[in-house]
């Protein structure tokens, strides 16, 4: 295989990578976030989340022509990771449409306790400057 | 060209008695690749990002169309707490300087 072959034949790959890539957001349909409808009598339930995703890649190929034998050296790769989270429920009856939506109370706990921690942190600080105004020479 | 795009897809409408329901959400993406072609070398990179997020459903009766929004509750409710956090500080700061006598800074 020539050198000039070898070039075009790396760079058709590099370009099916990138087509791939683009593919990756194309492909996002409705169907990623809305589940199939799920029959419940006369009601019907549609499941709803938001997903999100994240991906990269790299590759190279180098060689050292310098040399007296040609040393080649080539390496690469990717990694993804999605992430999808319950939004809610759609729930169609014969008399009406309606979302209804899906709380996370662990991360609202977390970000609750965080702010108790916050508020007593400055509370105690504007507290302790307050009463100890005239003691304090710049220690606080 | 811009650094993120934005659309809004819809999907095959679920037809309930004589209502339609329409999905709807929208796809947000960055993307970025690189390639380097040389003389003893070749390389590239591509990195992305995509975010798929329900909207609405579009309900479609005899005679009418009805938008019902999706709301993220879990990110309004952190976004309140946030906003609650900021005035904590702010009520901290304002009750520090009223009693703290003018001219003293500590």
């Amino acid at each position: 295989m020539s050198e000039e072959q070898h070039t075009t034949e790396q760079e058709d790959h590099i370009g099916e990578m990138f087509a791939r890539l683009d593919d990756l957001q194309a492909n996002a349909t409705v169907g990623a976030v809305f589940g199939q409808p799920i029959m419940s009598g006369d009601k019907v339930v549609i499941p709803v989340a938001s997903v999100s995703y994240g991906f990269g890649l790299g590759f190279g190929e180098g060689s050292d022509r310098e040399a007296d034998k040609v040393d080649i050296g080539l390496g690469g790769g990717a990694g993804g990771g999605v992430s999808a989270h319950p939004l809610g429920l759609v729930e169609i009856t014969p008399e009406q449409t309606r979302v209804e939506p899906i709380v996370d109370e662990q991360k609202l706990a977390l970000a609750g306790m965080t702010l108790a921690a916050w508020s007593v942190f400055w509370a105690a600080r504007a507290v302790a400057r307050i009463l100890g105004h005239g003691k304090c020479k710049g220690c606080c | 060209m811009p650094l993120i795009h934005r659309r809004t897809i819809q999907g095959e409408p679920v037809r309930v008695g004589e209502r339609e329901i329409i999905p709807e959400a929208r796809v947000t993406w960055w993307m970025r690749r690189r390639s380097v072609i040389g003389m003893n070398s070749i390389g590239g990179w591509g990195a992305g990002l995509v975010d798929v997020r329900p909207t609405a459903v579009i309900e479609r009766g005899p005679g009418y169309t009805r938008r019902i929004p999706i709301r993220d509750e879990t990110n309004r409710l952190l976004l309140g707490l946030l906003a609650g956090a900021v005035f904590v500080l702010f009520l901290a700061q304002v009750a520090e300087r009223l009693a703290t006598p003018q001219g003293e800074s500590k």
